[in-house]
């Protein structure tokens, strides 16, 4: 049966007893092999004789002793903190990043004030652990550079959205006044007559023309004809109903698209924006505008989207033939 | 598992006597009069461990866990955490001047955990009347807003909370103490305080 005292050459630690003044009592064979130093030689001699230590790492040595002793329970040097307390060089062939092999050592009291220190080749162990952090590390920064593209890719998306959504805007309504151009209404009226015969409900429409608009333009330019034409618009839009649709149809043309509207409603409109268009003051004191409004209804008037248009323009005619600044309701002759 | 009241006071009492120790201990390797306090003790389940050590911290921030497994008839592990200012506070204190490696303030707070563990541990192991063995400590520091890399305390079933407070060349060095059991030894130490007439 083994003797105690040749298990400890076996194992494969590092054993070394120490007195408090940190002198060798005992060294393993582990020791031997890994030192260079053989028992004999360092017997009696004091750690820091045998290994060169910076004074700071000497005093943690000679604390972490003490302090074993006194409380009569391990202390320890960890290799993740500490590296190693011995320098012993690892062969070249080790294939391993670290130059010194790193350890753990537990020291543990024993008997006659001495301690015992345990010291654990932890170098595989630590190289597993840095190149787990490294992969660690770089899986982050594959990560943050994904989040980077990503942001990138959501800035440059929501600025495709916001210049598709202006390239859409700019080609459905009119630079000038920002109403819904001809374009848009097509679609607009389109839906409006298939709602109303999904509905079994009317559509009427208003045409609008300022009259003498031209005499504007000639006597104050066109910058206040802009002008004119500006307020114009936002008066239209004020006097009507959100679902309904203000559109600039041409130069001083103007069409209201009213949905679930008869020709008495429609009329009524008609009166709030000669009201209305009469109440505006322009930059020019001199400027009085007036409308001339013709009014024609589906289905009472027009059969289709395209007839029903032609025939407010007809009643536009019909009332600046009576005389203009008022609205006039389709009349088949 | 919940402690009662006497309970609760008769392990703050053990801890108080193994502090003690520890205060002497910790002193002399600083040369400075310390005094450790433990103000609160209580237990939780260890599913909250995680967020009572990121709940600790004062403002968000890393924190210092170190970690200690104890083996033997009497096992678990003792946890203790650390805001990046206390862990730095000690450090200074022990190695003499401020300190900003972090290999330093890692190696310095496991010096002074190793201590408050092993009295503790040694403490209560006593009155359990058995002895355990202590495995290498290790530290790592984790960041409040992280997931939590405290996974592997899942084999435990409670954690008996002890705030402590190192109060040391004005200095207020603030820890969390957690030391997981599974409920089989919690029951043991309850039991065992019960039969010693402790609580």
């Amino acid at each position: 049966m083994l003797e105690e005292k040749d298990v400890i050459d076996l194992v494969q630690v590092g054993i070394v007893v120490l007195d408090k003044e940190l002198s060798v009592k005992s060294w393993n064979r582990w020791m031997s092999i890994h030192t260079n130093i053989k028992k004999d030689e360092a017997h009696e001699k004091k750690l820091d004789e045998l290994f060169s230590f910076t004074p700071s790492q000497l005093k943690g040595i000679k604390r972490k002793v003490k302090t074993a002793i006194t409380m009569q329970n391990p202390t320890f040097i960890v290799a993740s903190t500490d590296s190693f307390l011995l320098p012993i060089e690892l062969p070249l062939s080790s294939q391993t990043s670290y130059t010194y092999m790193q350890q753990d050592v537990t020291i543990m009291p024993c008997e006659k004030g001495h301690v015992m220190l345990l010291i654990y080749d932890q170098t595989a162990l630590m190289e597993s652990q840095k190149r787990e952090k490294k992969r660690a590390e770089d899986l982050a920064a594959i990560n943050e550079q994904a989040n980077k593209t990503i942001e990138k890719l959501k800035a440059t998306e929501k600025l495709l959205v916001q210049q598709r959504d202006l390239i859409f805007y700019q080609a459905n309504h009119d630079q000038l006044t920002g109403l819904t151009n001809r374009h848009l209404f097509q679609d607009r009226l389109n839906m409006a007559i298939k709602e109303s015969k999904r509905n079994n409900w009317p559509t009427s429409l208003l045409f609008i023309d300022l009259d003498d608009f031209k005499q504007i333009n000639d006597r104050h330019g066109h910058e206040v004809g802009d002008e004119v034409l500006i307020k114009i618009s936002n008066s239209l839009k004020e006097t009507i109903r959100e679902k309904d649709t203000v559109v600039r149809f041409g130069g001083d043309e103007f069409i209201i698209l009213l949905s679930n509207t008869d020709e008495k409603g429609a009329m009524v409109v008609a009166n709030n924006i000669l009201k209305k268009v009469d109440a505006i003051e322009f930059s020019k004191e001199d400027i009085k505008m007036t409308p001339s409004i013709g009014i024609a209804s589906y289905p009472k008037d027009a059969s289709s989207a395209k007839e029903l248009v032609t025939l407010a323009d007809r009643a536009l005619y019909q009332a600046k033939f009576k005389g203009k600044n008022q609205a006039s309701i389709y009349e088949k002759y | 598992m919940k402690l009662s009241p006497i309970e609760k006071d008769a392990l703050r009492e053990i801890i108080n006597i193994s502090f003690g120790l520890s205060a002497s201990l910790i002193g002399d390797m600083i040369d400075e009069y310390v005094d450790l306090q433990v103000p609160n003790i209580e237990t939780i389940p260890i599913y909250k461990l995680h967020d009572t050590i990121v709940n600790s911290l004062e403002k968000p921030g890393s924190i210092f866990v170190t970690k200690q497994r104890f083996f033997g008839d009497f096992s678990g592990e003792v946890l203790f955490s650390f805001s990046s200012e206390s862990a730095k506070s000690f450090a200074a204190l022990l190695v003499g001047e401020e300190c900003d490696d972090e290999k330093e303030i890692e190696g310095s707070i496991l010096e002074l955990t190793n201590i408050l563990t092993a009295t503790c541990i040694g403490k209560l192991c006593e009155i359990v009347d058995t002895k355990s063995l202590f495995a290498v400590p290790d530290v790592q520091k984790i960041s409040s807003s992280g997931s939590s890399a405290l996974h592997e305390a899942l084999e435990y079933d409670n954690a008996i909370v002890i705030t402590t407070i190192l109060d040391v060349a004005k200095q207020n060095i603030q820890a969390y103490m957690f030391i997981l059991f599974n409920n089989e030894m919690l029951t043991k130490l309850l039991k065992t305080l019960k039969e010693s007439s402790l609580c």
